[in-house]
């Protein structure tokens, strides 16, 4: 018996199909990789961290001094507040995990923007110097960045650095290897803050 | 005697090939669709509620806000619903008379367009001015 060959058309076939195959296994594949290079550069919890932040600077405060049983010393309270272009320190009523007054600490740093708190009033802390305040929670917002800048608004004026006076408007600039964004967080409670004479300069940091 | 394929067997096997290649083109697709949308929703959901933040200490001088932000084209409307003026005295911390205020009711229209599709979101935002001269309540913060 004759051993039946391809013929060449056959053969041209099977190249065309081929080709397409890989054609497609190709395009595929580009997909993959563009995609796992998105999912290592979006945290799928983005939204949430941004909501927990912006409770947590919304609630802004100033700090007051208490005496021995916790009443609120009214005539010693302090503005609190240190931001420079990579980082900043706050107090805060609201936090991200203590129903407490804590210090906040919201910083970019190895590429990641990272926010860190610790409770104030507790035993063993000297809450009118903070210097010694353990930072005992620690959390990444966002990781892959390039850059992120802080800015502070506060008046009619954007300042890049501010201590002793807590801004209007805190706007954070995050550039990654695909877009800039810029996230803005307004401190809430203006409408009773005006209400307070607080005494300035104090610094706890 | 060793058989070799025919053409037809070829054929069944790249059909195969192909219909097991398209679903899993077609399942890339749809996460990679997914994923797109749910980020396009975080970016805007983070971008309204930024928006929405950096409106609170405007002083809506101007009524028509427009630009893009974070890859959104944005519009903001302003409109006042009502004025009231309000003699403001205060408990607890800070207590005392603080004056007349004129307080303002406004509704602000929020159009975002990202990509080809328009978002709208409506709130109201209030605003308060001391009607006494140089006086802006968040001098003293």
């Amino acid at each position: 018996m004759k051993k039946q060959a391809f013929t060449l058309i056959e053969l041209l076939v099977t190249v065309v199909l081929f080709s397409l195959l890989l054609a497609t296994s190709l395009y595929s594949f580009r997909f993959i990789s563009l995609n796992i290079r998105n999912i290592n550069n979006i945290n799928p919890k983005t939204a949430i961290y941004y909501d927990l932040l912006r409770d947590t600077i919304g609630s802004i405060s100033f700090y007051v001094e208490t005496d021995e049983k916790e009443r609120d010393i009214r005539k010693k309270s302090y503005y609190f507040f240190k931001g420079s272009p990579t980082e900043c320190f706050f107090i805060s009523n609201s936090s991200f995990y203590y129903n407490n007054i804590t210090l906040g600490h919201l910083i970019f740093k190895d590429n990641t923007l990272w926010y860190e708190e610790g409770r104030i009033f507790r035993k063993n802390v000297n809450y009118m110097n903070l210097n010694s305040l353990l930072l005992e929670k620690k959390i990444i917002i966002l990781k892959n960045l390039k850059n992120v800048s802080f800015s502070y608004v506060k008046g009619n004026n954007e300042y890049f650095e501010l201590k002793r006076k807590i801004p209007s408007l805190i706007n954070l600039k995050i550039e990654d290897a695909f877009k800039t964004r810029i996230y803005s967080f307004s401190i809430k409670g203006d409408n009773d803050k005006h209400l307070e004479k607080i005494r300035k300069g104090k610094e706890l940091l | 005697m060793k058989k070799a394929f025919t053409i037809i067997e070829i054929l069944i096997a790249m059909m195969i090939l192909f219909t097991a290649i398209g679903f899993v083109n077609i399942s890339i697709k749809a996460f990679n669709n997914y994923q797109r949308k749910s980020e396009n929703y975080q970016n805007l959901y983070i971008t309204a509620l930024s928006l929405k933040d950096w409106l609170s200490i405007q002083s809506f001088e101007k009524k028509i806000y427009q630009g893009i932000r974070n890859d959104i084209a944005y519009k903001i409307t302003i409109n006042t619903l009502l004025e009231e003026k309000n003699y403001t005295f205060t408990m607890g911390l800070g207590a005392g008379n603080h004056g007349n205020f004129l307080i303002t009711l406004y509704q602000v229209e929020m159009v975002l367009v990202q990509g080809l599709k328009e978002n709208k979101f409506k709130f109201l935002i209030t605003k308060q001015k001391s009607l006494k001269s140089n006086f802006n309540p968040s001098d003293l913060l």
